[in-house]
């Protein structure tokens, strides 16, 4: 059993950094995105001609905001739910149900990893590239998709051992505020 | 195996798993088993669908939202809305519908207007003796302003299915808009008659908080005028939105901070997550629906029971209804719009008018609970629970059903707009 504390503690370092990481970088995405569009617009309209690439990038850029924080978002339960069955359970049957959830999760987590990783290899051996000004390989964007769920798994993995000693020890009691 | 894959995914639906998960694991192996698609289709499908240029506006406009709020804009507009309209019968509740009508214009968000417009409005309507689970659904029923006023999530996202320009489902959504706002300002002139009333305001009050509020009023021109203007395509006037609600922040309003900034930013990613994950999951659903034809079989089973547009138009609405009742807004648009789409066809709809009817149901679905997210927003504003402000739901759901059977009646309202452009 200490070793699954000390595991879940270590895990949830590690979470800690890929989670301020992956919201690093969505903020860094969306920014990005606002600033290059609006300057591509004006650029157009200023000079009469724009930079392509700052039109295509933006929407290319998006699945590496978004597939990396679903971890993220899963640790603080703000992904939409349908919210049935917890409203009718509480204590132990709960945490019960939090536990079959972050099971789901982790195992849908690792097959969506495996299988992207696989997709992703097939598109690094077709060598397909991307039709912008700046040419870049498709396989480039495809890899958020098993990037995003191998970090979602370890969130997934974090949920499934916190739970897991919950039910086990009770619940965690609050750390004393400063 | 489908069966088993339907089966699966309503019962991961009820015990809570994330509806994108949900999404993604059933059609996963309905198509990758059952109809033996490789995954790198799958991939390439969801792919095409969450970098479609015009989804970007999605993020943008969330952002430009969130920028306002924290520069200070829906204090402003509230302001001005309440000088105008204040000292008429129920004229927070009045001004709260036209903050949240302003706020939608500009805002891509239901819950930053609900949060923003609200917790100016909503605790102040408490004080003067408004019922708290009257403020509450005023408030939601209000939110639901941002599906109709363009620029709105739900006629981007109904243009990427649909192929339809978003200048046109934008341009359809506005009349439906004021013609809610009309219905919600009649049912608060009604519910409040015997309230009593404030002080008119003097003109020269009026002035100047049109003054303060102007920069704020002036972002739907810059959206609406980029876009029908030809000057900006709709994501790159949703950029020019966050740009411009930037410059209003630091420079004009001063009230936004650069945590303000990173804070917005922060929050724009995570939502942009939210929504993108479903889309992203959702489009595998696409694959099975067009290998499994189901589309056209629902098409012969209109044709074999000889439905007419009408009750097609009112079929929808209950499915909308009752999907709302247990989903949000864009699963539910995910889940249905690919298979209505060749009914559509069929019946021939003008499909700007199926998208304000089918709007009209989904908003309606947002208000009717469990999941209502907007009831529990505004609740949470002024610390109301939740269940309590659901005695309201009745009457806000009859004022949303009139204007959902205007909108099947009158198919012009919506269609007349994107038929000038």
């Amino acid at each position: 059993m200490a070793v699954i504390r000390l595991l879940t503690r270590w895990l949830r370092r590690l979470n800690d950094l890929l989670a301020a990481a992956a919201t690093a970088i969505g903020m860094a995405v969306i920014a990005f995105a606002a600033l290059a569009l609006f300057i591509q617009a004006v650029e157009r309209h200023v000079t009469g001609q724009g930079y392509a690439w700052m039109s295509d990038f933006p929407p290319y850029l998006i699945p590496w905001c978004v597939f990396p924080l679903m971890g993220v978002l899963l640790r603080e339960e703000q992904h939409i739910t349908v919210e049935v069955a917890p409203n009718f359970l509480t204590g132990k049957a709960l945490a019960t149900l939090k536990l079959f959830i972050g099971l789901v999760c982790l195992t849908s987590g690792i097959y969506f990893c495996h299988t992207g990783a696989l997709a992703v290899e097939f598109f690094m051996l077709l060598g397909e590239i991307t039709e912008t000004e700046i040419e870049i390989p498709f396989w480039y964007l495809y890899a958020a998709f098993p990037v995003g769920f191998g970090v979602f798994s370890l969130f997934a993995l974090e949920r499934v051992l916190e739970h897991g000693l919950e039910l086990i020890d009770g619940p965690e009691p609050m750390e004393p505020q400063p | 195996m489908i069966y088993w894959a339907t089966a699966l995914s309503v019962l991961l639906l009820v015990l809570s798993v994330p509806i994108f998960l949900v999404f993604g694991v059933g059609s996963s192996l309905v198509a990758t088993i059952e109809l033996r698609q490789p995954f790198t289709t799958l991939l390439q499908v969801s792919y095409g669908a969450i970098t479609k240029h015009v989804l970007l506006s999605i993020p943008l406009f969330i952002f430009a939202g969130l920028v306002m709020l924290r520069a200070g804009v829906a204090g402003r507009l509230v302001h001005l809305c309440i000088t105008m309209v204040g000292h008429l019968p129920g004229g927070l509740g009045i001004a709260m519908v036209l903050a949240m009508g302003f706020f939608a214009a500009f805002c891509g968000s239901i819950l930053a207007a609900i949060t923003a417009v609200g917790s100016i409005l909503m605790p102040s309507m408490v004080d003067k003796g408004y019922d708290k689970s009257f403020v509450v659904l005023l408030a939601a029923t209000a939110g639901i302003l941002e599906v109709l006023i363009p620029p709105s999530n739900g006629a981007i996202i109904f243009s990427a299915l649909t192929e339809v320009p978003v200048s046109k489902t934008f341009a359809a959504g506005v009349m439906p808009g004021f013609v809610f706002m009309g219905l919600l300002i009649l049912y608060v002139l009604f519910a409040c008659r015997k309230m009593p009333r404030a002080e008119r305001h003097s003109w020269s009050d009026r002035g100047r908080a049109a003054l303060a509020a102007f920069p704020g009023l002036m972002t739907p021109v810059i959206i609406l005028g980029g876009i029908y203007g030809g000057i900006l395509t709709p994501s790159e006037s949703a950029a020019a939105a966050a740009v411009y609600a930037i410059l209003v922040g630091f420079f004009i309003h001063r009230e936004l901070t650069f945590r303000g900034l990173l804070d917005a930013l922060r929050s724009t990613a995570r939502t942009t997550t939210v929504i993108f994950a479903i889309i992203a999951m959702a489009t595998f659903m696409s694959v099975v629906l067009t290998f499994t034809r189901a589309p056209q079989s629902i098409v012969e089973y209109f044709i074999v029971y000889g439905v007419t547009p009408l009750t097609f138009l009112i079929t929808v609405g209950v499915i909308c209804l009752i999907l709302g009742t247990f989903l949000e807004a864009i699963p539910v648009i995910y889940l249905t719009v690919p298979v209505f789409i060749g009914v559509i066809d069929h019946f021939q709809i003008d499909i700007l008018h199926f998208y304000i009817v089918f709007g009209a149901f989904v908003a309606l679905g947002l208000l009717t609970p469990p999941v209502c997210v907007g009831v529990y927003t505004a609740a949470a504003v002024i610390k109301e629970a939740p269940e309590r402000a659901f005695r309201a739901v009745p009457a806000f759901l009859a004022v949303g059903l009139v204007y959902a059977g205007i909108m099947i009646a009158f198919p012009d309202i919506a269609t007349w707009l994107p038929g000038l452009l």
